[in-house]
């Protein structure tokens, strides 16, 4: 009997080794976690626009403040931006040449702050970590101070097209195309290129070629 | 997923509890079981099959023929679609990796009928059963997910044969087949119903 009751707790084990859940992040590559949302003003035609120009750094965005820089990665979204452009049939011209559309280049971060208490984790810590793993048996653990404090940062690459043909009609800039990428991987100049690439692919009509 | 352990613990307990048992009208059983989704489950959801699951029963005979228990068990279904662009709004599109992920945890009452009783080698048996279904629901746009965890009801119908193995016959192998029947009214969906298959070991207490 104890036999089979021996194999019967090792089938246990088996069985629930056999039904472990399978974790979506853990499956997904650099490439497969990224997502690309684009939205547009659905009453524009942008086979009016012909000409654009693209700001010449990137506006981080940072939990409500903002500065600009130029660094490898900024400067390589930039240019894939400019590269696109052109290739979908727009004009590159210079800011002061009265463009048809201006487009930015955003970083996105946004940095949350957290705190853990080591209240109830150290209450416990002695039957974590019993002393005499140490060599102390009967000692207690001593704790001077009862809290950590985390931050995480998420961020996000964003791209949006500006209408400034129309803009002394309406008297306002109306922001009429926005790209936003968002996933592992994208702060990298190697990757530029490709992601600003599937934003306009998913927006077949920027593109006066077609 | 803790309801696992719990129920690993309780199985495990209930194992050491029985060593010295004298009652031999208790059955546990424990399977190995192949899960195919089906109908709304199928189109909605995943469409693949799962082979990450188990099953297991406690059974009280209350004759040769007839048994009544206590079921559980653990499926896990998964499945990520390539990337496609999906049109959320006016204007709207979202290109993204989707990844479909659905635990379920079946509780029910169960209930056997052996035709033959103890008579045959073979012991062929039919089954219902229903209660509960845990069930947890994630679905991920890339890394980006949301989860919805539920209670809903679940139903079964099966069929198996049990084989009595050893010189006192007091476990063996079972091997069988289920319908299972869980209505899920959630983001559009209908069902869970599944089809599955099993295999594993019975052990009965003496």
């Amino acid at each position: 009997m104890k036999t089979i009751q021996s194999a019967m707790v090792l089938g246990l084990v088996v069985l629930f080794s056999l039904g472990c859940k399978k974790e979506p992040i853990n499956n997904l590559s650099e490439e497969e976690s990224r997502i690309y949302i684009t939205d547009h003003d659905s009453t524009i035609n942008f086979s009016n626009f012909h000409t654009f120009n693209v700001s010449d750094s990137v506006a981080v965005i940072q939990n409500g403040g903002e500065f600009h820089r130029l660094n490898a990665t900024d400067s390589a979204y930039v240019d894939a931006v400019k590269n696109l452009m052109q290739s979908m049939g727009y004009v590159y011209v210079a800011k002061d040449q009265n463009p048809d559309l201006g487009i930015t280049v955003n970083r996105i971060l946004s940095t949350s702050t957290g705190v853990i208490s080591y209240g109830s984790y150290w209450d416990y810590y002695a039957s974590y970590w019993d002393p005499f793993y140490w060599g102390f048996p009967g000692y207690g653990y001593g704790m001077p101070y009862g809290y950590a404090v985390y931050q995480i940062t998420e961020g996000a690459v964003s791209v949006d097209m500006v209408d400034l043909k129309d803009a002394g009609n309406s008297g306002k800039l109306n922001i009429i195309w926005t790209g936003l990428i968002r996933g592992s991987g994208i702060y990298n100049p190697d990757v530029a290129q490709s992601q600003v690439k599937a934003l306009f692919d998913q927006s077949s009509y920027l593109n006066k070629s077609l | 997923m803790k309801l696992r352990y719990i129920i690993m613990s309780m199985v495990l307990a209930f194992l050491g509890f029985n060593a010295n048992a004298q009652d031999n009208r208790l059955s546990l059983n424990l399977n190995y079981n192949y899960s195919f989704p089906l109908n709304s489950f199928r189109s909605d959801i995943v469409s693949k099959s799962s082979p990450r699951g188990f099953t297991g029963n406690l059974m009280y005979a209350i004759s040769p023929k007839f048994s009544i228990g206590f079921a559980t068990g653990y499926q896990d279904f998964y499945q990520k679609y390539d990337r496609q662009i999906y049109n959320l709004g006016k204007g709207q599109q979202v290109s993204a990796v989707l990844s479909n992920s659905l635990e379920q945890v079946p509780f029910m009452a169960r209930a056997e009928y052996y035709p033959f009783g103890n008579a045959t080698a073979f012991r062929p048996y039919v089954t219902l059963g229903a209660g509960g279904n845990f069930i947890n629901y994630e679905q991920y746009l890339g890394e980006f997910g949301s989860s919805n965890s539920s209670v809903g009801f679940r139903g079964m119908a099966g069929v198996g044969v049990k084989v009595p193995l050893g010189i006192m016959q007091n476990w063996g192998i079972d091997v069988g087949g289920s319908y299972d029947f869980a209505p899920y009214h959630k983001f559009g969906m209908e069902n869970l119903n599944t089809a599955n298959v099993h295999a594993g070991l019975y052990l009965s207490f003496q």
